[in-house]
Formats: C-alpha cells, sequence, structure tokens
C-alpha cells in the first residue's frame, strides 16, 4: 500500500489516471499527446504507476496499451470505508460533482 | 500471455489486475472447485466445458448470468462470454492466472466489450468482476469468504 499512496502523491501522476479513467486502452504516444509532459516523463511516471499496480498493461503487437487498474483503489476504499456506509458516500460524491459542475 | 482465441478482439476494453498472497495451485482451485465457485461468483455457478455453457443462476439482487465457454487453455485461463439473457451478446471476459515472483499469484481480468453499453451497465458489471477479484482474495489469504456482494 506504501506503493500506491507513494505513486499517488504525484500531481503528473493523477493527471495520467485522469486520463486513463476517461479512455482506456492508451498508447505512451495518445497519453503523451493529450498532456503536456515529456515522452521521456511520461514513460517514467508510467513505470511509478505500473510498480504501484494502479497501470496495468497489455501488450499489442508492437504496442503497449495502458488501463488503470481500480483494485489498488477499490482495497484502500474496502479497508476505510464500511459498506454500509458506501452508499452514503457515493450519494456526497455524486452531490459533489454535482455542485462543482454547474 | 496472448489471448488463446485467435477471435478475440485484442484490445480488452477494461483490464483488472491483482496479487494473491498464495501458491498458484490454490488460487487455480478457486476459480474451479464447483464449492468455492458459489462462493466467488455471488451464487451457484455451473462451468461447462469448451464449447458448452456456463451458468451463475439468479439470486434475491442478480439476474442469472450465462453464457459459453470459450477456453480453458492454457491452464489457469478462464474464457468466458456472457450476458444477462438467455441469449447474451458477445461479450467476453477473460481470467487469466499467473505465478509471479515469491508464491504470489497474479489475477488478471480482461474484458471485451461488443458494443457501446451504457455508463450505468458497465459500472455495475465492472463492481460484479471486481468484486470476483476481491472474494477469493480474502478467501485464499484469510481462508473466510468475504460476504457476497450481491
Amino acid at each position: 500500500m506504501d506503493l500506491v499512496f507513494r505513486a499517488l502523491a504525484d500531481e503528473s501522476r493523477r493527471c495520467l489516471l485522469d486520463s486513463l479513467s476517461a479512455k482506456s486502452a492508451q498508447t505512451l504516444a495518445e497519453l503523451c499527446s493529450g498532456l503536456s509532459m515529456t515522452r521521456q516523463a511520461v514513460s517514467k511516471h508510467l513505470a511509478i504507476l505500473e510498480e504501484a499496480n494502479l497501470v496495468a498493461t497489455v501488450r499489442r503487437g508492437r504496442e503497449k496499451l495502458h488501463y488503470l487498474n481500480p483494485v489498488p483503489i477499490a482495497e484502500i476504499a474496502n479497508r476505510w470505508i464500511r459498506k454500509f456506509e458506501r452508499h452514503r458516500v457515493d450519494a456526497l460524491v455524486d452531490l459533489k460533482r454535482k455542485l462543482e459542475s454547474e | 500471455m496472448t489471448p488463446p482465441d485467435a477471435n478475440l478482439p485484442d484490445r480488452p476494453d477494461y483490464v483488472a489486475v491483482t496479487y494473491f498472497k498464495a501458491p498458484i495451485e490454490r488460487v487455480r482451485r478457486v476459480f474451479t472447485d464447483p464449492a468455492d465457485q458459489a462462493i466467488n461468483f455471488g451464487g451457484k455457478t455451473e462451468i461447462g466445458e469448451v464449447g458448452e455453457r456456463w451458468i451463475r443462476h439468479a439470486s434475491d439482487k442478480w439476474p442469472a448470468i450465462t453464457g459459453g465457454v470459450l477456453a480453458k487453455e492454457p491452464a489457469g485461463c478462464l474464457v468466458l462470454t456472457w450476458g444477462f439473457d438467455a441469449n447474451p451478446p458477445p461479450d467476453h471476459v477473460e481470467f487469466l492466472i499467473e505465478p509471479a515472483a515469491n508464491g504470489v499469484t497474479r489475477v488478471t481480468i480482461k474484458q471485451h466489450h461488443s458494443r457501446d453499453w451504457p455508463e450505468d451497465l458497465t459500472n455495475g458489471a465492472l463492481q460484479g468482476w471486481n468484486a470476483l477479484l476481491a472474494g477469493p482474495k480474502t478467501l485464499v489469504e484469510t481462508g473466510t469468504p468475504l460476504p457476497a456482494p450481491f
């Protein structure tokens, strides 16, 4: 879990996860085009995210497709958010999203 | 590992990976032993041989899930089609159970959607398959099953 928190403690890496959350199965080139980071920086950040299991990859020919792996974040949620509280938390998250998008 | 079925789309829509602190034989049993399957698939489950069908019987909260069995090879691999009705659309889910370092086992779930899904259905399906990872993990690592989320 240390690896997960360390990987998440960086705005650039959180942006990469946002990008993968919005669109799955991106190649390195696709990820780079959407962000103002160099290819080397994106590559380095992806390696850290992969090591923390926050990013999963699938090889397709010579390409490598990247996916947001939700399991470590789900484990964090399971550890601290009890099942019966979850629907209330979901309601708050929905409310926050609604208010902030207005 | 490449998909065992050449007809499978090679660009899954969704991939989830988790690591089990347990030997690969134990993890495989969780997905193949009928008693363990009932826990992990959230209800009584029957998985036929390749070319046959599989079904997770309906529970109080969930309709039956059914589909075809596409592959069981190599060992530790299970490829199913699935849907919520008797004539499921050709959506695939692929389980891969592979050894990682130091007695740890990696389980990967790849989902291939045949068409654009509405967001709520996608989210529901993802929660279901994620629960499929959490249930066996708890069972294998602690010896007691996680309460079924279904």
